[in-house]
């Protein structure tokens, strides 16, 4: 398969968003603070309380990958992880930032994890691809965290934070195991923004799980049977993976997911990954009623997307681009009417 | 936090993404707000869209750059430049980055010196062969000219036996092509011409006022008395109390000033020199009550320090030192002010690799890196290192005189008061003259 197939060249969401009056604005912290190196896959949640606020992911990496025909490879693949020589972990660090109505960073900080920190045992180290948002009068981070045993073992971890004189304190750290033994990875789990302690675990078959950060542990309150699974016949068997928050809308909800794939090298590192997302619209009762056809935000192999919120008549959309930069969409929601949709 | 030049490239970019030139054009915005890992994807992009070669060429230049700058991992940036060559063969840019990256890089990563010079010298020789096809860039400005590359091949040649081609390249370049080079330039190259002691092959321009000998010779200090306190333009605690100072080029205000006049401070001096002439501490020492550990290779030195000077002096090879150690008998988890001042600049930047900056941290670092000597590549990865430890450039390019930028003053912020920061902060790659920092006009 050419690149030109795997990567369709008018499926760009924001150009789209901004033919309907959307923004795009690029989230930045400075250098100072970050070094240079990568900032991605940013989350959103509109607080009552505390405003607008954003979570982006630094990592303390760059990510070398070359698109297209790939003509110009790094030293040892189409893409690859760049650390420091003598530091190869695949670290991350959030930044909790305030956005004017502009959608301007008007306050960043760093949130500070260190009551609940110990020395990494893994690779990956950190919260990665946190999303945020306020349950019971309490704010939260949710993400994956790879990096408390030898294994690298991932589970989604729930942790309140506190904003306390312009600092942002981690004050718990519950780690959610699940109810199976020996899975290995969990992560990517979208939290439902109008149910307090139930994530969407998997998007399609849906498994909504009710999380007990008490004891450690959930249940699956709805697990819809495998044959009900959308996307095995209809959307080329792909997987529904987790994106955004799951927000309400209407009468249902809505989501965006994300699906993968990996072009094949036989030589070099073999690695390289091209990220399509979709809208996934829900009815009360959790049965797909809507699904988007998949499309790139800014055209590139590597997007991802982990915060959506409601903003009068726009959707407001934060997503990372080839793990180096961080971008904001203000979407009107009449780009909803005009985006393509598969045939269920 | 609004920046309406990026914010303006990415609208053109989001409705044509693939258009080289608009990739391009994103990228260089990054690039100029120091967000190099999203600058990297943009000019990597454009390589791989653009029919143009010389802006692939450009673009695959700046990638390698933005690595550079970030300091991830020295052999993959080799590899980057390899392919940058194999790209376009026949151009002279890129084989200079190599004999760079070889200097600096070369010996850590390949198995015997010789192995480098040899490299460098073939690198070098190629891209003088290539000189002809050198074209302006767009925005990359890592290539100061073809005289850079035909520096490297002399200053090479001769450790590989060269010795007659390297004298005579030195010569020829001062003397037929100085007014074509920059600063730093001229000044490697004398220096070269008297360590090779071929001086009296020199032919300088009798028109000129002063030959670049009496300029290099022209160590000018720039000295605080009373009579400047209402031009001070941060006036600290006890500043008023303040008769003279010492350091040759402000530094000991400078301490001060970011700590607000701290008494009962800490440092560590790495390179002390004199007691008092040139000193950064002892008015830090004498008048607000600093404990210190001052070292220094000159056992005369020390010995002068040791009568004058009630603080710890050690009489050591600062690149053999094992600062954990000296820092943790000194006793203190944080201490407010380092200087790394030894000669030549990479000897200092080999010191600063082995301070603990991992364990320790340091409220005011002044770092002397001699970029008018030696050119900017201690200055630059320096910038890197200390980068990534947190600490935060205050004040760049500081110069005693107006052309000759000689260190760099950082701050960990979370060690200083952060509005002091802000309004001491002048970071733009200009030489600053640092009377016309520390001052205001006599007016």
């Amino acid at each position: 398969m050419s690149w030109e197939q795997l990567y369709p060249k008018e499926n760009n969401l924001v150009k789209l968003s901004l033919e309907n009056g959307g923004v795009i604005k690029p989230l930045i912290i400075p250098n100072e603070f970050t070094g240079g190196t990568g900032l991605c896959n940013v989350t959103i949640f509109k607080d009552e309380v505390e405003g607008l606020l954003i979570n982006i992911r630094h990592v303390g990496y760059v990510m070398h990958h070359v698109e297209f025909n790939q003509k110009y490879w790094g030293l040892w693949g189409a893409m690859q992880y760049m650390n420091p020589e003598d530091y190869c972990y695949l670290e991350t660090v959030n930044y909790m930032c305030r956005l004017n109505n502009d959608l301007d960073i008007t306050q960043y900080n760093k949130i500070n994890t260190s009551k609940f920190d110990k020395e990494p045992l893994w690779d990956f180290i950190g919260q990665e691809d946190v999303r945020i948002f306020r349950w019971d009068n309490k704010f939260y981070t949710c993400g994956v965290r790879r990096d408390i045993d030898t294994q690298g073992t991932g589970r989604m971890e729930m942790c309140e934070v506190e904003f306390k004189d312009n600092k942002i304190i981690e004050v718990t750290r519950d780690r959610i195991e699940v109810p199976e033994e020996g899975v290995y990875l969990e992560k990517n789990w979208m939290p439902v923004l109008d149910m307090p302690y139930h994530f969407i675990r998997h998007a399609d078959p849906v498994e909504l799980m009710k999380v007990d950060c008490e004891n450690k542990s959930c249940v699956a309150v709805i697990k819809k049977d495998p044959s009900e699974k959308i996307a095995n016949v209809k959307l080329d068997d792909c997987d529904l993976r987790g994106g955004s928050q799951v927000i309400p809308f209407g009468e249902g909800r809505l989501c965006i997911t994300h699906e993968c794939f990996f072009p094949f090298h036989p030589v070099g590192n073999g690695k390289d990954a091209h990220y399509y997302h979709r809208f996934v619209f829900y009815d009360k009762d959790w049965n797909i009623v809507k699904v988007s056809k998949k499309f790139k935000f800014m055209d590139a192999m590597i997007e991802f997307n982990c915060g959506l919120a409601e903003d009068g008549d726009d959707l407001l959309i934060t997503f990372g681009y080839q793990d180096n930069a961080a971008y904001i969409l203000k979407m009107p929601k009449i780009v909803l009417e005009k985006i393509e949709y598969e045939k269920l | 936090m609004k920046n309406y030049k990026l914010e303006e490239k990415l609208n053109k970019y989001i409705f044509d993404p693939r258009n080289s030139v608009l990739n391009f054009e994103l990228a260089c915005e990054y690039f100029d707000v120091k967000q190099y890992a999203a600058a990297l994807s943009y000019y990597l992009r454009c390589a791989e869209l653009s029919d143009d070669d010389d802006l692939v060429y450009e673009s695959l230049l700046l990638s390698w750059d933005c690595m550079d700058r970030i300091g991830r991992n020295k052999t993959f940036e080799r590899g980057q430049l390899l392919h940058i060559i194999s790209q376009s063969p026949h151009r002279p840019e890129a084989y200079l980055m190599m004999c760079q990256w070889l200097e600096f890089n070369g010996e850590a990563r390949i198995e015997s010196k010789q192995e480098v010079f040899t490299l460098m010298y073939t690198y070098a020789s190629i891209g003088i062969s290539n000189e002809k096809n050198q074209k302006p860039f767009r925005y990359f400005n890592r290539y100061p000219g073809y005289y850079a590359t035909r520096f490297y091949k002399a200053y090479v040649g001769w450790q590989i036996g060269k010795i007659k081609e390297s004298e005579d390249g030195m010569i020829d370049l001062y003397n037929n092509h100085k007014h074509n080079m920059t600063e730093d330039y001229k000044v490697y190259i004398y220096n070269n011409i008297v360590n090779l002691r071929i001086q009296d092959r020199v032919i300088e321009n009798k028109n000129e006022n002063n030959s670049y000998e009496d300029d290099i010779k022209n160590t000018n200090f720039v000295l605080y008395d009373k009579s400047k306190f209402n031009r001070l333009k941060f006036k600290f605690e006890g500043s008023e109390k303040i008769d003279k100072n010492y350091a040759q080029a402000y530094q000991d205000i400078f301490v001060l000033s970011m700590l607000n006049g701290k008494k009962n401070g800490t440092y560590l001096e790495i390179g002390s020199s004199l007691p008092y002439y040139g000193s950064n501490t002892v008015l830090l020492e004498k008048e607000f009550d600093w404990e210190g550990i001052s070292l220094d290779i000159d056992q005369n030195v020390v010995d002068q320090f040791k009568e004058k000077r009630n603080n710890k002096v050690i009489c050591k090879d600062a690149t053999k030192v094992d600062y954990k150690r000296l820092l943790d008998e000194f006793g203190h988890k944080t201490i407010d002010y380092l200087q790394v001042d030894c000669e030549p600049a990479h000897v200092t930047y080999d010191i600063l690799l082995r301070i603990p900056l991992n364990k320790y941290k340091f409220g005011i670092i002044t770092f002397e890196h001699d970029s008018y000597e030696f050119g900017p590549s201690i200055r630059d990865i320096s910038r890197q290192y200390l980068e990534s430890f947190g600490y935060v450039l205050v004040v760049d390019n500081v110069s005693p005189l107006n052309n000759k930028p000689f260190e760099d003053w950082w701050v960990h912020p979370d060690l200083i008061d952060f509005e002091i920061i802000n309004k001491m902060k002048l970071v733009d790659g200009k030489t600053k003259n640092i009377e016309n920092y520390i001052l205001n006009d006599e007016k």
